[in-house]
């Protein structure tokens, strides 16, 4: 008989994540590309930039402070938002390889976003790029917004039959769409290579960045992350039933339907807000949920909000980490995961190599 | 660990090692200077010709070539002022956007053209030369290089030295060095005219800026956009800190640099080439003016944000000085506005 697998308590490690957090939270917002603020110019700072203090003497430190703070607060909102993302979608899927862009977000918002930075260019009729045109630096996240949550929406609609999703077709649709949008996307870039700046820029966007970050797209981060966290206490207890199989959830008891719609909305909305804020950062959605689960366990109870927290301190770490080694050298937040995230997710499924009976 | 397993780790971490020392030997190695290109004549300034590229080729070119085709608008921009259209069979779609012939195509309007440098395209025009850049379709190139077409491929251009080296290599390679010889003399009164005009204007610091909505970009030392700036008589800080080649930029660096005056492109899409521009919606001037961060930058609230033709701010030709003069006039009319210099 295998000895059970020894988990720690959920709540030690949400107060252990709680406080790394805090503390990445306070050394992110001091650091930037023009040195280390003092503790308590970031602390004064930040306090008045959220609307509870004075703003600080030297404007110049004021809103440096606030640029940090925004691109702190994105980093963590950004990676809590993927990684309850991706705890959604493992769940919903009973497959610990789904993440995000199985729905379609990660390539709805590249496409949008690449619309928006080719109208900037001032390609399209001068009519719709003059509308665009006072939307400038928000234009492009409003865009790769409206592009996931479309795709996404796209891929739940054709994957749906009289009023019910089925899994199975909801992953083999989402392969489709993924397709054809990066498909369109590609004929765009195709179309726009010669103008070395616009094609440069939709690339660079695709790399994902937290750079320059805006109090508006913080709030919007905030406000994705929040009406998916508010879904988690009515679906958790049934993710956690229905992970034995569909018919035996029903047989319990639980609205299939109902369940499959909210965790749907939850895991697109909060994906779609943290891809079209801050580009394509690959891995969050797919190795957080795996830690939380090796460390606790795999009840959704626990497991959704510790994604959540382990998401927003895994992302922001490793923003603060490589920029701590690298300085102004830095790579975009997508390139590091990808290069963090698979060799990190190889030696996960190497350690729960018994209970996943993959190797 | 299965043996499988052992044999895919055994085999992907020798693999992995590889490439990441190939990553680090090519940034290590990436940046240093090309061989000079050059081309010998037989005594007599006959033919054939022999040009040695700073790609390390050798192409031999046997007689005044006189079906050329051109597959950059760098090489458009050159070849255009050396040698009448009679001599060139092609030119790219998109050298009637980023070249000297969206405002001054003259004959070469009626110059065939195609839109995707690939050999079977190129080989029905049936030249006797093409000139490409060094970064345009190596494999086209090197397809032709093999039907027996002598293919000049251009150097790097980061400033005006490359420029000349790559005029006089022109000269060579089209049997037109008087041309070439009078078109840098010609270069060099305009560049001297440039330098009068910028010791009468105070020495503004500027730095190039380029945002299509994803992130800030900036031209450090060794690019034509900061030979543009100097020649204008601008400091270009993004150089004076140590950037080098096209960098990112952050709005906390921007802030901390604030400079009198900010450079960038017009936007680059238009109206047809020829039919006249006006005034273009969108933009990197559109997000510096609607971004609130930037507010307090002194360009920004002073109204100096300066626009150059996006074809002149990514050129790799001589019109790096046009660049510069449209700089200048644009600079001047704000001085005339302001009535004051900034400092």
């Amino acid at each position: 008989m295998s000895r059970p697998a020894r988990r720690l308590p959920a709540l030690w490690v949400g107060a252990a994540l709680a406080a790394i957090l805090c503390w990445l939270l306070v050394r992110s917002t001091r650091m930037g590309s023009t040195g280390v603020h003092a503790l308590g110019d970031s602390v004064r700072g930040a306090l008045a930039a959220l609307g509870l203090g004075e703003p600080l003497a030297d404007r110049f430190l004021q809103i440096t402070v606030e640029l940090r703070l925004w691109r702190t607060l994105c980093a963590a909102g950004v990676g809590a938002a993927l990684a309850l993302s991706g705890a959604y979608l493992q769940g919903l899927f009973r497959n610990g390889l789904a993440s995000p862009s199985v729905v379609g977000v990660n390539a709805g918002a590249s496409l949008g976003a690449a619309v928006a930075i080719v109208l900037l260019g001032g390609y399209g009729p001068q009519a719709l790029v003059q509308q665009g045109v006072g939307l400038a630096p928000i234009l492009v996240t409003a865009c790769a917004f409206v592009g996931a949550l479309a795709v996404s929406v796209l891929v739940v609609a054709i994957a749906s039959s009289g009023g019910r999703i089925s899994v199975p077709r909801l992953l083999l649709v989402g392969i489709a769409i993924n397709v054809f949008v990066s498909g369109m996307l590609a004929a765009l870039q195709s179309l726009t290579l010669s103008d070395y700046r616009i094609a440069r820029a939709i690339v660079s966007w695709t790399f994902g960045t937290l750079d320059d970050r805006s109090s508006t797209q913080v709030a919007m981060v905030a406000a994705g992350l929040a009406v998916s966290l508010a879904v988690a206490p009515f679906v958790a207890r049934e993710l956690d039933l229905y992970a034995g199989g569909e018919e035996d959830a029903q047989s319990l008891g639980v609205d299939v339907g109902r369940l499959k719609g909210l965790a749907l909305v939850a895991a697109a909305l909060a994906a779609s807000t943290a891809v079209a804020v801050a580009g394509q950062i690959a891995f969050v959605g797919l190795v957080v949920p795996h830690m939380v689960r090796i460390a606790t366990g795999a009840s959704h109870r626990t497991l959704l909000p510790l994604s959540a927290l382990g998401g927003a301190a895994f992302l922001l770490g490793t923003d603060l980490l490589q920029r701590h080694l690298l300085g102004d050298a830095k790579l975009q937040p997508g390139v590091v995961m990808s290069l963090v995230g698979g060799p990190f997710f190889l030696f996960l499924l190497w350690r729960a190599r018994r209970e996943l009976e993959t190797w | 660990m299965s043996a499988l397993g052992r044999f895919g780790t055994a085999v992907g971490v020798p693999v992995l090692l590889c490439a990441a020392g190939l990553v680090a030997w090519i940034a290590r190695h990436g940046g240093e200077p090309e061989p000079r290109a050059r081309v010998e004549r037989p005594a007599g300034g006959g033919w054939p010709r022999v040009a040695r590229l700073s790609d390390g080729r050798q192409v031999e070119i046997p007689a005044p070539p006189e079906r050329i085709v051109l597959a950059s608008s760098g090489a458009v921009d050159l070849v255009s002022e050396l040698v009448p259209p009679e001599r060139v069979r092609a030119v790219p779609e998109q050298a009637f956007w980023f070249s000297r012939l969206r405002e001054e195509p003259g004959a070469f309007a009626s110059v065939e053209r195609f839109d995707r440098f690939v050999a079977e395209s190129v080989l029905a025009f049936d030249p006797d030369l093409v000139v490409c850049d060094p970064w345009g379709a190596p494999q086209t190139a090197a397809r032709l290089d093999e039907a027996g077409i002598a293919v000049v491929s251009l150097g790097v251009v980061r400033g005006l030295d490359d420029v000349r080296r790559q005029t006089e290599l022109l000269g060579g390679v089209l049997g037109v060095e008087e041309e070439a010889s009078a078109l840098l003399a010609e270069l060099d009164r305009r560049i001297a005219r440039l330098a009068e005009r910028a010791e009468d204007r105070a020495r503004w610091t500027a730095i190039s800026y380029d945002n299509a909505g994803a992130g800030g970009w900036t031209a450090g030392a060794g690019t034509t956009v900061d030979e543009i700036l100097a020649l204008a008589g601008l400091e270009n800080l993004s150089a004076a800190i140590g950037l080098v080649d096209h960098q990112e930029i952050g709005y906390e660096r921007l802030l901390a640099l604030d400079p009198d005056v900010i450079v960038v492109a017009e936007p680059s899409g238009s109206s047809f080439p020829g039919e006249g521009e006006g005034e273009l919606a969108g933009g990197t001037e559109a997000f510096l003016r609607n971004e609130p961060v930037l507010a307090s930058l002194r360009a920004i609230r002073e109204d100096r944000i300066v626009a150059i033709p996006v074809r002149l701010f990514s050129t790799t030709s001589h019109e790096i000085v046009r660049g510069a003069e449209v700089l200048a006039d644009r600079l001047d009319r704000l001085r005339e506005r302001a009535g004051a210099t900034p400092r």
